[in-house]
C-alpha cells in the first residue's frame, strides 16, 4: 500500500533549493558502513518492540494457546520454561535477542506443530517473488514515463499524463486487485481469483509454468500499475531538473545526437535519485504487496500475517514484524549501494 | 580561394518570449570572421554576447528562439536555415564551442575520457579504442599530466584548469575551422587563465582555427585577438582591429569600458565607472541605447538610433559623434564620476 | 487571498472537488436517504443491487450502502485529519527543536528520527492492534496512527527551519535578542505555514489509504469507516455484490484524488516549478 512519506513528494525545497535526500552523513565513517549499522540498528529496534508487545499481552503469550487450539498444558509448560518465563525480564529480553539472530523463534500458536522460522522460510520466496517482479516492472515503467514527460515537458501529453499519474497514485492498491477480481476474474473469467497455482498435479512442466504466470499476472498488475506511476512522477521531476543542466548543451554542441544526449548524458543523472527513492519505497511496497496477498490469498507472508493477526498469534507477528524490518533495511541499503556504483560523486 | 569569410553573421535576432515580454537579446547584430582570425567580442553582462555565441550553433535555450531575417553563413551554408541533422553534424566537427562553466559543463557521471571520446565516436566511424586512444593524445596535447590515468577520472576529481583543457580538448580534438570560446577563463584563477590562454594561443598557431572570443575582459583581448567587436544593449557599438580599439576608441561606451580599467602607477582617488547599469533586455532604450548612460549625450540621441558609421578602414561606431564630432562635450552630471 | 494565483486556484477543479467533496460529506448524515442504524427489513430483501432507491445498493442487512459510505466518508476523514494533525504538531515542534539546536543535539535526534522512519509502519500498527485485547477504537486509532507517522514531517521541517536560520534576516532578529521561543513562533514559523498546508493536505490522503488497509487488515474495531466497508466487500466471490467493494472504494479514490490534487495545487502556488522545455533543435 503506497503510503508514501509526505517528504518524497516534496522534494522542493520552498526557497528554491533542493531537498537533500540523504541524511546527515557521519563523520569520517564510510557511508554503507554507516547506512549497514542503522539497518541492523533498525531490525534491533523491531525486534525490541516485539520483545514488548509480546511481554504487554494479558496473561502472557502463551494464555491463548490454552483456549484456542488443544495443546497440551504441559507444551504450554515446557515452552514457558524455554522462554524463561520466570527469569527477569532483561534476561528474557536476552534469550529473545539471541533466539532472533539465531533464526530460532517460538512456535507458532495458529500452525500448531510449525515453528514461526519454518513458516516465514516458506512463506518468504513467494512474497519476494511477487515483490521483485513488480519493483523491477514498476521502476522501468515509471522511469520511461517519467523521462518521456521529461522531454516533452510542457506539452499537453505532459499535462495530461501527470493528471493521470496523480489519479492513480491516489487509488489505494488493494482496491485495484479487487476490482481486477470483479472484471477480469470473475465478469470474465480471463484469470484466476487467487492463489499461486492450481496445485495439479497431472501438468507437464511447460504447463505448470504457464499456470503460474497464468495466476501471476493480476497480482503482478495491481502492484506495479500504481508504484510505476510513483516512479514516473520522481521521473519527471528529476528529468525536468537535469533538463537545464550545461552538460546536456555541451552534448549538444560536440554535435551528439539527440536521442543519444537524452539517453546516455539526461537519463544517466536523472535515474540516479530514483534509485534512492526506491530504496525507501521498500517498505511501501512490502506492505501493499501483503495487502495484494491477502486479496488474492497470495501464500506468501502477507496471508501469513494476516492469518496470524486475527488468531491473535503473537509469535508470529513478531516474527513476520522482524523479518519484514530486514526486508525493508535491507532494500534500502541495496539502494544506496547501487547509487553509490552508479554515481562516481559519491565514491570518493 | 572564396573571398567569402568563413563566417558571416547578417542581421542576427534572437528573441525571448518572456512572461514579462519579448526580450530583444539580440537585435540586429552582424560581423564577420573569416579564416584563421581572432575576433574578440566584448561587452558587460546583459549585451547579448553569449546569446549571440550561443546562437551560431543554434543552443539557444527555449523561450528563444533566432528570428527570420537572421542569417548566419558558415562555410556558404546559413546554419540558421540548416535541417537539424545536417548541423548536428557541423557541431564539434567544423564548428566548436568552449563554455564558460567547466564544472557544470562536463557531465558528472561520464569519465573525462569518455567525453572527449565521445566527439569522435559521434563523428567519425573509429572504434571505442581508437577514440579513446584519440583522446588520451589530445589530452596530453592540452597539457594534461599523465593522461592516460586522467582520462579515466571524472570531473569533479580534477581541478578547474583541468577541466577546461578537457574542454578545450574536446572542442579541438576534430580540429574545427572555427571555435567559440565564451568566457573561458573568467571562472578560472588569474595564474591558470594566463596558462589558459596560452594554450588557446598554441592551438590556434597549430592548427590554423579561426577564434571567436567571447568575454567582458579587454585584458583578453588585447592579448588574444587581432579584431574587436563591441558589443552593447543587443547591438554592435563598435568594432575595430585591436590596436585602433585601444588607441582610438570611438564609441563613448568603449571609452568607458577602457576608462574603467585601472591602470598600475595612475593616482586616482576613485576608479571610473559608466555611471547607470545595463537595461534589461525588454525594454532598450529608445533612439541610441547607450544615451542614458552616455556622458555626451545630446538632443539628437534620445530620439535616434545611429548607425553603424565609419570612423577608419576597418573601424566603424554606432554613434551620432561621428557625424558631428564637435559635440563630443561632457555633459554637466558626468563630470562627477571622472576625476579631473 | 494575498496573492492572485490563490486565487486562480481556487477555481481550479481539484478545489471544486475537494470542497463538494467535503460539504457532502458534513452534511450527510442530516439527508442520508436511510438512516443506517435501523434497517428496513430483517434479511428478507439482502444484497440489492443500485437502484434509484438504493444508488449504491444494499448490504447483506438490507442497510444503504450509499449512507453507510456517506458515514464511512465522515469517519475515514475525522480519523485522517485528526492523525495528520497530531503528526503535524509533533513533527513541527521536534524539527524546529532540531534545527535550532543545531550541533549534536541536531544530529543526534534526526538520526533517532531516520532510524524510527525505517521502521516499517504499517507492520508496526497491526502488531499492536493484535496485541490488545479489545479492538482499537476510533480514538485509540487516531492516535497511533499520529504518533507514528511525524517523523518525515520533522525532517522536511528541520530542513527548511534550518536553510531558513542560514539567511541574514533571521541573523538581524537574533541580534535584537529575541528568545529562541519567540524567534521560532513570531518569525519562522509564519514561513513554515505553505509547506504545512501542502503536508496536511497530501497527509490526509496518505492517512485515509493507511487506515483503510489497516481496517482491511482487520486492525481496528467496527468503526464504519470506509475501510471498514471495504473488509466487509472483501468476502466477496462472485458478480453479485460488486458494488459492495465499488463504491466504497471509489469514495477513497475520490478523497484521496482530491487531497492529492489539492495539494499538488497548492505546492506549485508556492514554490512553483520553473519548466525548462526541452530543446527541439
Amino acid at each position: 500500500m503506497l503510503t508514501l512519506p509526505i517528504g518524497q513528494l516534496i522534494r522542493r525545497n520552498f526557497h528554491g533549493e533542493r531537498h537533500d535526500n540523504g541524511s546527515i552523513p557521519l563523520i569520517s565513517v564510510p557511508r554503507i558502513l554507516s547506512r549497514l549499522a542503522q539497518g541492523l540498528l533498525v531490525v534491533f529496534i523491531s525486534a525490541s518492540i516485539a520483545f514488548l508487545l509480546m511481554k504487554s499481552v494479558k496473561g502472557d503469550e502463551f494464555t491463548h494457546l490454552l483456549e484456542s487450539t488443544n495443546t497440551s498444558a504441559t507444551l504450554i509448560a515446557t515452552l514457558r520454561e524455554e522462554s524463561g518465563h520466570n527469569a527477569p525480564l532483561l534476561t528474557q529480553y536476552g534469550s529473545w535477542l539471541s533466539r532472533v539472530v539465531r533464526g530460532d523463534l517460538l512456535p507458532s500458536s495458529s500452525h500448531p506443530g510449525d515453528s514461526v522460522a519454518s513458516l516465514i522460510r516458506s512463506a518468504l520466496p513467494n512474497t519476494l517473488l511477487l515483490m521483485t517482479l513488480a519493483l523491477v516492472s514498476s521502476m522501468a515503467g515509471g522511469i520511461a514515463l517519467g523521462a518521456w514527460q521529461g522531454v516533452k515537458a510542457g506539452t499537453r501529453f505532459d499535462r495530461a499524463s501527470n493528471r493521470i499519474t496523480l489519479s492513480i497514485i491516489s487509488v489505494p492498491d488493494f482496491w485495484v486487485a479487487m476490482i481486477l477480481i470483479l472484471l477480469f476474474a470473475l465478469h470474465q473469467t480471463w484469470f484466476p481469483t487467487g492463489y499461486m497455482s492450481s496445485n495439479r498435479s497431472d501438468l507437464s512442466t511447460w504447463e505448470m509454468l504457464r499456470d503460474r504466470l497464468h495466476h501471476l499476472v493480476l497480482p503482478w498488475f495491481s502492484l506495479t500499475l500504481i508504484n510505476a506511476a510513483a516512479f514516473a512522477r520522481y521521473q519527471r521531476a528529476a528529468m525536468r531538473d537535469v533538463a537545464s543542466q550545461h552538460f546536456l548543451r555541451t552534448a549538444r554542441a560536440k554535435g551528439v545526437p539527440e536521442s543519444i544526449v537524452i539517453w546516455n548524458h539526461a537519463l544517466r543523472v536523472a535515474v540516479l535519485p530514483l534509485v534512492t527513492i526506491a530504496g525507501m519505497f521498500f517498505p511501501a511496497l512490502l506492505v501493499g504487496t501483503i495487502l495484494i496477498e491477502k486479496v488474492f490469498s497470495w501464500p506468501g507472508m502477507g496471508s501469513l500475517l494476516t492469518k496470524a493477526v486475527s488468531s491473535r498469534d503473537y509469535a508470529l507477528v513478531c516474527g513476520i514484524i522482524i523479518v519484514g524490518s530486514a526486508m525493508a533495511a535491507l532494500g534500502s541499503l541495496l539502494a544506496d549501494i547501487g547509487r553509490e556504483l552508479l554515481d562516481p560523486r559519491l565514491r570518493s | 580561394m572564396t573571398s567569402e569569410p568563413l563566417l558571416s553573421v547578417n542581421s542576427l535576432r534572437v528573441y525571448f518570449n518572456t512572461p514579462e515580454g519579448i526580450a530583444r537579446a539580440v537585435d540586429g547584430v552582424s560581423f564577420t570572421v573569416a579564416a584563421g582570425e581572432t575576433v574578440g567580442l566584448v561587452g558587460e553582462s546583459g549585451c547579448g554576447k553569449s546569446v549571440t555565441a550561443l546562437s551560431l550553433l543554434r543552443l539557444v535555450p527555449p523561450p528563444g528562439r533566432i528570428e527570420s531575417g537572421s542569417s548566419i553563413r558558415f562555410n556558404g551554408k546559413d546554419l540558421a536555415l540548416l535541417p537539424t541533422e545536417e548541423l548536428r553534424q557541423l557541431r564539434g566537427n567544423r564548428l566548436a564551442m568552449i563554455f564558460q562553466e567547466p564544472m557544470t559543463a562536463l557531465n558528472p557521471v561520464l569519465t573525462v575520457g569518455d567525453q572527449v571520446a565521445e566527439v569522435v565516436r559521434v563523428h567519425t566511424k573509429a572504434s571505442r579504442s581508437e577514440a579513446w586512444a584519440r583522446a588520451v593524445k589530445m589530452l596530453a596535447q592540452v597539457g594534461i599530466p599523465d593522461p592516460s590515468e586522467r582520462a579515466k577520472q571524472y570531473p569533479h576529481e580534477l581541478s578547474g584548469g583541468m577541466r577546461q583543457r578537457v574542454m578545450i580538448a574536446m572542442a579541438l580534438i576534430l580540429e574545427p575551422q572555427l571555435v567559440i570560446a565564451d568566457e573561458p577563463t573568467t571562472a578560472l584563477d588569474v595564474t591558470i587563465q594566463a596558462q589558459i590562454l596560452e594554450l588557446l594561443r598554441d592551438m590556434r598557431d597549430r592548427t590554423g582555427l579561426a577564434l571567436l572570443l567571447i568575454t567582458h575582459d579587454l585584458g583578453v583581448v588585447a592579448e588574444m585577438a587581432s579584431r574587436v567587436i563591441v558589443m552593447y544593449a543587443g547591438e554592435v557599438v563598435e568594432e575595430a582591429p585591436v590596436h585602433a580599439l585601444f588607441e582610438n576608441p570611438s564609441h563613448p561606451y568603449t571609452e568607458g569600458l577602457l576608462a574603467a580599467i585601472p591602470r598600475l602607477g595612475e593616482e586616482a582617488a576613485r576608479l571610473k565607472t559608466i555611471r547607470g547599469t545595463v537595461p534589461p533586455p525588454t525594454a532598450w532604450p529608445s533612439g541610441c541605447r547607450f544615451h542614458d548612460r552616455c556622458p555626451y549625450a545630446f538632443d539628437r540621441c534620445a530620439n535616434e538610433a545611429p548607425m553603424l558609421l565609419q570612423v577608419a578602414s576597418g573601424h566603424r561606431a554606432r554613434c551620432h559623434l561621428i557625424e558631428e564630432p564637435e559635440r563630443r562635450v561632457r555633459g554637466v552630471e558626468a563630470t562627477a564620476s571622472v576625476l579631473s | 487571498m494575498r496573492r492572485p494565483e490563490l486565487r486562480a486556484l481556487f477555481f481550479r477543479r481539484s478545489v471544486l472537488l475537494l470542497w463538494g467533496f467535503m460539504l457532502t460529506i458534513l452534511v450527510a448524515p442530516f439527508f442520508a436517504p436511510h438512516d443506517i442504524r435501523s434497517p428496513e427489513q430483517v434479511s428478507t430483501t439482502q444484497y440489492q443491487p443500485p437502484s434509484p432507491n438504493h444508488v449504491m445498493g444494499t448490504d447483506n442487512l438490507d442497510v444503504d450502502l450509499f449512507s453507510k459510505v456517506l458515514k464511512g466518508s465522515q469517519v475515514s476523514l475525522i480519523i485522517a485529519s485528526t492523525a495528520t494533525a497530531i503528526t503535524l504538531a509533533i513533527g513541527l515542534a521536534y524539527g524546529m527543536i532540531c534545527a535550532i539546536a543545531g550541533g549534536w543535539y541536531d544530529a543526534v535526534l534526526m538520526r533517532i528520527t531516520d532510524i524510527s522512519f525505517s521502521i516499517p509502519r504499517f507492520l508496526i500498527l497491526l502488531a499492536i492492534s493484535s496485541v490488545v485485547t479489545e479492538p482499537l477504537s476510533v480514538p485509540q486509532l487516531i492516535l497511533l496512527i499520529g504518533m507514528t507517522g511525524w517523523f518525515d514531517v520533522a525532517r522536511i521541517t528541520r530542513g527548511e527551519v534550518a536553510g531558513l536560520l542560514k539567511r541574514d534576516w533571521v541573523l538581524a532578529v537574533q541580534a535584537t535578542g529575541v528568545g529562541h521561543l519567540r524567534l521560532a513562533a513570531r518569525h519562522i514559523f509564519p514561513h513554515l505555514v505553505p509547506i504545512l498546508v501542502v503536508m496536511a493536505t497530501l497527509g490526509i490522503g496518505h492517512t485515509v489509504v493507511l487506515e483503510a488497509g489497516l481496517m482491511f487488515l482487520g486492525a481496528g474495531g467496527l468503526n464504519g469507516s470506509l475501510g471498514n466497508l471495504l473488509q466487509d466487500g472483501s468476502g466477496i466471490s462472485s458478480m453479485t455484490h460488486w458494488w459492495m467493494v465499488f463504491f466504497p472504494g471509489l469514495a477513497i479514490v475520490l478523497i484521496v484524488l482530491a487531497c492529492n490534487a489539492l495539494g499538488d495545487a497548492l505546492r506549485d502556488v508556492f514554490a512553483p516549478e520553473q519548466v525548462h522545455a526541452w530543446p527541439t533543435t
